[in-house]
């Protein structure tokens, strides 16, 4: 994977689970956090192909 | 006319983890026995037990007698292991069995529970078994997906892959199995959201952009634009 590194920081993101919550449903989602300050990143792939549909289904569209 | 298997080995869900997707989990099945005083001296059935996961759960919070039963083999393999590593294997019994046609004599249990498979069998002929093999004063807890009869359209989507939703049930006609068959104090509670929690971790842990098989509500996105499926839990009373 592509390197990446924290805004704040410049600590290069390390891949992890983030928990997510949206309209009282929390789930894990694969991402990308900052060692340092904690700062989560979702990946473009992750919101392209899970999260855009997860929404859709949870707002009922 | 489609057949549908009444095990849940065969569905796509099963593939990897049989019991992780079971709809609201151990948190459901922790409200159904709110419903019912257990300890070492109760002997509990528990029909459609997939891979022990109550069972192992009965067994090791009340140190309540759990018989385990399922249709299908490969379950029944997978509780004993799970039994096994838990060290429950004298509190656990199983067997290979259906629903319709327990192999257990009249009056033998205090609490029968059913999670997640009431209609995949003949709900009529399992809610008499129920009632059967139960002792007096002996309590039924189900939970079980069911479908609105509010709903445009109302009758099952027998295209679905996952054969609890084709095959699924209006709410009043699962209770009335259970009335029909002698039991009383019929409770429901809604637990429907435990469906989307579902289809989320589907979509999050799974990737799943489709239900394999192929269905007019083909993705869980669009499986939850119909409305047509609910989920409940059900307990009653032999008198």
């Amino acid at each position: 994977m592509e390197k990446w590194h924290c805004f704040k920081c410049q600590e290069e993101m390390k891949e992890a689970d983030i928990l997510m919550s949206y309209l009282e449903f929390s789930n894990m989602a694969e991402g990308l956090q900052c060692p340092k300050c904690g700062a989560a990143y979702l990946t473009e792939k992750t919101v392209i192909e899970k999260v855009l549909e997860a929404e859709e289904m949870l707002e009922n569209k | 006319m489609t057949q549908y298997t009444t095990s849940c080995d065969s569905c796509f869900l099963a593939s990897d983890s049989p019991c992780s997707f079971r709809p609201g989990g151990l948190e459901l099945t922790k409200r159904l026995l709110q419903a019912v005083d257990l300890d070492e001296t109760s002997r509990v059935l528990d029909i459609a037990c997939g891979c022990g996961t109550t069972a192992v759960f009965i067994a090791e919070q009340y140190r309540s007698s759990v018989v385990g039963i399922d249709i299908s083999p490969t379950m029944i393999h997978s509780s004993k292991n799970n039994a096994e590593a838990k060290g429950l294997s004298r509190k656990i019994s199983l067997v290979t069995g259906s629903a319709e046609h327990l192999p257990f004599p009249g009056d033998t249990f205090d609490i029968v529970i059913n999670e997640c498979s009431f209609t995949l069998a003949d709900s009529r002929r399992t809610a008499g078994e129920m009632a059967r093999v139960l002792k007096h004063g002996g309590k039924v807890l189900i939970s079980n997906v069911f479908l609105r009869e509010d709903t445009s359209g109302g009758e099952s989507d027998t295209s679905f892959s996952i054969s609890c939703l084709a095959i699924a049930k209006p709410l009043a006609e699962q209770v009335s199995c259970l009335t029909e068959s002698g039991f009383r104090d019929i409770y429901t509670e809604d637990h429907s959201r435990v469906l989307k929690e579902m289809a989320l971790r589907l979509i999050m842990q799974k990737g799943l952009k489709k239900f394999p098989g192929g269905s007019r509500a083909a993705s869980p996105a669009q499986f939850f634009k119909t409305r047509k499926y609910g989920y409940s839990i059900i307990t009653g009373t032999k008198p």
